[in-house]
């Protein structure tokens, strides 16, 4: 008999996952270690608030350290959207080979020469993990999200369905705390099916359209695609509509990503007080795990990880040891098979299915955006408050991706920059936004009067395509790259244009931006062929394609979840087939990236894990 | 003329009636006795704004401290026959108000009426209390991250002292407050669905009606190194809700926030004060003072102590014995600050020498300088940035939205089931009783 | 407060903005426009920018002509330039930096939070909204409350 392990639950980053998952356990009495890669910065936020007003690029990265840029000397690095700003442009693509050896030294996320484009979303690595810059979409999957395979024969289905979550639902809306009435999320029933119990009522009412959102839906009215109305719905969000928990209502800072400043919505900081108020939560911070030990019948034993800390420019570490009754990996869709992948000196673990590190996934961005005949008044409000949602599900599902897209409240922020490139331009007489095509040189009440006629009439529409899920898109760990500790980096290869049903949702995304500007405004939507806009060319139905496409942020896929070990590397409780007590929480379980932002399902998921582990210990 | 008194009706005027402020500009304060000490709450400050005078707001400030701090009388009334520190310390008026626990009800329960006396915690009456203790200070232990718990400052986390012991947090409110909260049934969810808009009374110049007033105390618990005699103290049950445990204790106020309501400012004037023992400033840590939050020999692994950090979680202040935290106060009080300071605190030690009341300092006063500013619901606030070293310790600083800001963060006070604005008071934040 | 501005330099920041001076003495109270400026450009760049301004409008010249007098880059081109660099640090709360004068930065979060450009469009900076609940859902006040 070996001793008493040290902890009933180790569980290894402090994020949406880790953190629910530790006061639930907490809670329930059992003891937790709660480890995360990265400093715990306190939860006033002022430090990250400073960092990002001050930053010259208010990227989502921006508030959050390390602020330095080179991955081999940092001890938890990660990727980083900077990084997809030295990608070469299209028309340079082949010279990727001369290229990507002095990308790959500067870049967390290493790549392969067969990549078509970098991975476009980027993480953090600091306790409350990505939470801090998520945006706070909280949709609910509709239920041929988890049937693609039975209802339209292309894809998979998971080993779930969406019955099967809604209690699950209730409570990650409760504990994120979702801004919705439930009513505007039911008219959407005729195309997207029963989301929701009779009787469901969400924590707190809706988070009210924005001008800007109300002008686009009245001028889109009466348009279709594929048959369906485009129409705009209140989206559910992760934010205070009226003061909850200790925290206030939104105030419309308009910077949900990358930091709401007044703590309006949901991060993991509120659940980990909880969870350390338990008594029984124990956390470590900058602590990377290096790997996973299993004994006999895949049982793991242990678990080791570094300790560091960072002065002027040194690194000084630490290994621990510990053992534990069950380990759970919340580390994120790349960090966590990263931890799988050196296990068992570098040869891996989890992996009888050969699925770890596979079917990398994103929502691909296709940006459409124009300026508005009538004024909306953009840049108020939060950053995103409505979508289109009728087009997520529906028969064109068999042929190409769904997508839903999410209506911004920030101009053309994304896209290029504004409100400062166009007022650069009307200052220095340049033409970057393609606002000032005479190249005049404005001042005073003219200045005022240009700039606001064109930024208020400002529109972004941002197309979350669902990417297919390929077995090539994966990670392995890099043979000549490493962190700051010694470890090596992720090496990734990533490539979309091998999925026409992805493909076809593109396709179909610019087809309705035309439409959509057609009838509300003029269409500025356009193809950037130049360094840092990463971008793929296709052809359909003799129709040649050329796309910027942008991150969403959903990191998704790599260790999926299926109905044995030979397709999946987690069953539909998130417990590894080959070793019983590992359990892998979040979005790299999902079999496929569906149609909402992953969030909320992820959050769901965890209060389903939880109750298997709970049982486990009990 | 710049501030005006609240006229008091009734016979009882006596002192003060003929109190009237001939201030104006910044000379003013030569001529020491243009300001006296009196037991009248000033109405309203006659702004010059856009802008405005800094100096009036700070006087504004001052004189509501000394008035709220008054020795009181019967009924909550200031004893106009006494004048404040006389004696060195006195109870205060504020301390008879209403607490803001006491109408955050539960459903179906009703406030106490005002002046009603405040009933103890049954857990309370089996401590062993010396010389019955005068107020109940309640916390709660474990929710954390509350713009108000009594442990946790606002949108923040605990201030542990040199001694190990969590500062203490009380709220409450005058009369024209408490009146329009149960006259709206603002105590429950259906009132604040009702009311169409909050809209507190307001101090009113010239006619002189007192407005809605809401006070902030932070207390310490005095003990090793602390000299009561400096400090206005109360003897106090503590006591924590979640825990049901009662102490009793000596404390200290080391901490003042009055936020009123007027005419001029409908987004309410902002003072603070503070005990002049808490904390050295950023600029002048070379100092053997006895501080009740900042010890000179403070090392942390070697190194000399970070300041202004949240403590450790978990945060619990039923331990005792914790790392203090260490607090330094991060942006110098200003020169027109400073002389009024000097000018009241020598109003207050010619009364006594041993007065309490001339160890608070006002740190500064926040107003809003375009008060209808239609861009700006919080009418462009000065200074932008204010805090208490005990209130606000971890939001010194000036990062927009972040640091502490009076008017910023109550500005967006809404009810605890809608979206709806409270008139810059969270108390209605935390209402829980459906009707 | 920032009794050190000249008025001069507030006039011909007006004229050249489009904003009103107590806009930007608003601004002044957190972000020393002057002083950054003066220290990226020089003393003796910013003290021709006035001057010029100043004759100009002594001249008979309004604000408005004599600010175009200066951005005028047949008559001088430095100073014009130093002169939409300054409109460019009102608007967006980027200058040039002292250690790398080809880079653009924003010297402290105050800065980008009193950038004009917010006000120009009848909107906010992001994370520094002064608004309330729920302002997004009705139009902003008239531009020319902003000014």
């Amino acid at each position: 008999m070996t001793a008493d392990p040290d902890f009933d639950v180790v569980i290894v980053g402090a994020g949406f996952s880790g953190a629910i998952m530790a006061k639930i356990l907490g809670s329930a009495g059992k003891r937790v270690l709660l480890l995360d890669s990265g400093p715990h910065d306190t939860p006033d936020r002022v430090t990250f608030q400073n960092a990002y007003l001050s930053s010259d690029a208010k990227l989502p990265n921006a508030p959050y350290p390390p602020y330095e840029r080179d991955p081999s000397r940092q001890a938890a690095p990660r990727a980083m959207t900077a990084m997809t700003l030295t990608w070469p442009s299209l028309s340079d693509m082949r010279n990727l080979k001369t290229v990507l050896p002095s990308f790959n030294r500067q870049s967390y996320l290493t790549y392969t020469d067969s990549s078509e484009i970098p991975f476009l979303s980027t993480y953090e690595r600091i306790v409350g993990g990505t939470s801090w810059h998520w945006l706070g979409t909280a949709l609910r999957f509709d239920a041929s999200d988890f049937e693609m395979k039975s209802r339209y024969n292309v894809m998979v289905d998971w080993p779930l369905k969406l019955t099967d979550l809604f209690d699950d639902y209730a409570q990650a809306e409760k504990e994120i705390g979702v801004s919705a009435n439930v009513e505007d999320q039911r008219a959407m029933e005729k195309y997207l099916g029963v989301q929701f119990p009779p009787g469901y009522e969400y924590p707190m009412g809706r988070i009210p359209m924005s001008v800007s959102d109300k002008v686009i839906n009245e001028e889109m009215k009466g348009l279709t695609f594929d048959g369906h109305d485009l129409e705009m719905t209140c989206t559910p969000q992760g934010r205070n509509s009226a003061f909850r928990n200790g925290r206030p209502a939104c105030r419309g800072n308009s910077s949900c990503v990358p930091i709401c400043p007044i703590h309006a919505k949901y991060d993991s900081m509120e659940t980990l007080q909880d969870a350390m108020a338990t008594g029984n939560v124990e956390l470590v911070t900058q602590a990377v795990v290096t790997d996973l030990e299993p004994g006999p019948n895949g049982i793991i034993r242990s678990l080791n990880y570094l300790v560091y800390e960072e002065a002027n420019g040194h690194i000084s570490k630490q290994t621990k040891s510990v053992t534990a009754k069950v380990f759970v990996l919340a580390a994120h869709a790349i960090e966590t098979v990263k931890i799988l992948q050196m296990s068992n000196n570098r040869k891996g673990i989890a992996n009888k299915s050969d699925q770890v590190g596979r079917n990398l996934m994103d929502h691909l961005c296709y940006l459409g955006w124009g300026l508005s005949n009538t004024q909306g008044f953009p840049y108020r409000g939060p950053r995103s408050g409505s979508g289109i949602e009728t087009l997520r599900d529906g028969p064109f599902r068999a042929r190409r991706s769904a997508w839903r897209v999410d209506v911004g409240n920030v101009g053309w922020e994304w896209a290029d920059d504004d409100p400062a490139t166009s007022l650069k331009d009307f200052v220095n007489g340049t033409n970057n936004s393609r606002l000032n095509p005479a190249k005049e040189q404005l001042f005073g009440a003219e200045l005022v009067e240009r700039l606001n006629h064109f930024n208020t009439r400002m529109m972004r529409l941002c197309y979350l395509v669902e990417q297919e899920p390929m077995q090539e898109n994966r990670i392995t760990l890099s043979d000549t790259h490493t962190d700051g500790l010694g470890l090596p980096r992720p090496l990734v290869n990533y490539r979309v244009t091998d999925s026409e049903l992805t493909l076809r949702g593109i396709a179909a995304a610019e087809e309705t931006t035309d439409l959509i500007f057609d009838k509300v405004g003029k269409n500025y939507s356009r193809f950037i062929d130049g360094t840092g806009y990463p971008a793929i060319k296709f052809n359909l139905d003799g129709q040649d394609h050329k796309a910027n496409l942008y991150g969403a942020g959903h990191i998704v896929g790599t260790y999926r979840m299926g109905t044995d070990d030979t397709n999946s590397v987690v069953d539909n409780n998130q417990r590894c087939w080959e070793h019983r007590n590992l359990f892998l929480l979040g979005s790299g379980s999902f079999p496929t990236i569906a149609t909402g932002n992953p969030t909320l399902t992820l959050v769901a998921l965890t209060f389903r894990t939880s109750r298997s582990i709970l049982a486990d210990l009990d | 003329m710049s501030i005006s008194r609240v006229a008091r009706s009734g016979a009882t005027i006596g002192f003060c009636a003929a109190v009237t402020l001939g201030l104006s500009g910044r000379d003013g304060l030569a001529q020491t006795n243009d300001v006296s000490l009196a037991p009248d709450m000033p109405a309203d400050v006659i702004a010059g704004n856009p802008i405005g005078n800094y100096e009036d707001y700070n006087i504004y400030s001052w004189l509501s401290f000394v008035a709220l701090n008054w020795p009181v009388g019967e009924n909550g009334q200031p004893d106009v026959n006494s004048i404040i520190g006389q004696n060195g310390d006195n109870s205060t008026v504020w301390e008879t108000w209403m607490e803001d626990y006491q109408i955050l009800v539960e459903d179906g329960e009703v406030p106490p009426t005002w002046q009603a006396p405040r009933a103890v915690p049954p857990v309370c009456g089996n401590t062993k209390a010396q010389s019955g203790p005068s107020r109940t200070i309640r916390h709660v232990s474990s929710k954390t991250g509350a713009v108000v718990s009594l442990t946790n400052q606002a949108d923040a986390g605990p201030l542990i002292d040199q001694n190990g012991n969590y500062v203490r947090y009380e709220i409450l409110f005058n009369e024209i407050m408490y009146n329009y909260i149960v006259q709206n049934k603002l105590y429950t969810l259906a009132g604040l669905s009702d009311i169409s808009e909050i809209n507190f009374p307001a101090g009113a110049s010239p006619f002189g009606n007192e407005g809605a007033t809401e006070v902030k105390a932070s207390w310490k618990i005095l003990g090793k190194g602390d000299d009561p005699s400096r400090f206005h103290v109360a003897t106090s049950y503590v006591y924590d809700q979640a825990e049901n445990t009662c102490a009793s204790e000596m404390l200290g106020l080391v901490g003042f926030h009055i936020a009123t309501k007027t005419n001029s400012a409908p987004q309410w004037i902002w003072s603070t004060f503070e005990h002049i023992d808490n904390a050295p400033d950023k600029g002048n840590l070379n100092t053997n003072k006895h501080y009740s939050f900042y010890s000179s020999g403070c090392l942390d692994n070697g190194s000399t102590c970070k300041a202004n950090q949240l403590p450790e979680m978990p945060w619990n202040p039923t331990q005792s014995g914790q790392t203090p935290v260490q607090v330094v106060r991060e942006a110098q009080i200003n020169g027109t600050t400073t002389r009024i300071n000097a000018h009241f605190q020598g109003a207050l030690k010619a009364v006594n020498p041993h007065s309490v009341w001339g160890n608070y300092i006002l740190v500064g006063t926040q107003y809003p300088q375009k008060p209808s500013d239609p861009t700006d619901p919080q009418g462009r606030p000065f200074p932008p940035y204010l805090a208490n070293t005990t209130m606000e310790t971890f939001l010194q600083g000036e990062v927009p939205t972040s640091s502490s800001s009076c008017i910023g963060c109550h500005s967006g006070a809404t009810a605890s089931n809608s979206g709806k604005p409270t008139d810059f008071t969270f108390i209605l934040s935390r209402v829980t009783a459906k009707d | 407060m920032n009794a050190h501005v000249p008025d001069t330099f507030l006039t011909l920041s007006s004229a050249l903005t489009g904003f009103t001076e107590e806009t930007l003495i608003f601004a002044q109270q957190t972000a020393d426009f002057y002083a950054v400026f003066e220290g990226a450009y020089g003393a003796d760049t910013l003290a021709q920018l006035m001057q010029s301004f100043q004759s100009a409008v002594g001249e008979g010249n309004s604000p408005q002509q004599a600010a175009a007098h200066i951005l005028d880059e047949t008559q001088d081109k430095t100073l014009a330039e130093a002169a939409r660099a300054l409109i460019v640090f009102w608007y967006l709360g980027q200058i040039k930096s002292t250690a790398d004068p080809t880079v653009l930065h924003i010297p402290s979060a105050n800065f980008f939070k009193q950038g004009l450009t917010w006000r120009a469009i009848q909107a906010h900076p992001p994370a520094a909204s002064t608004q309330q609940f729920g302002y997004w859902t009705t139009p902003p006040a008239a531009l020319s409350d902003f000014l």
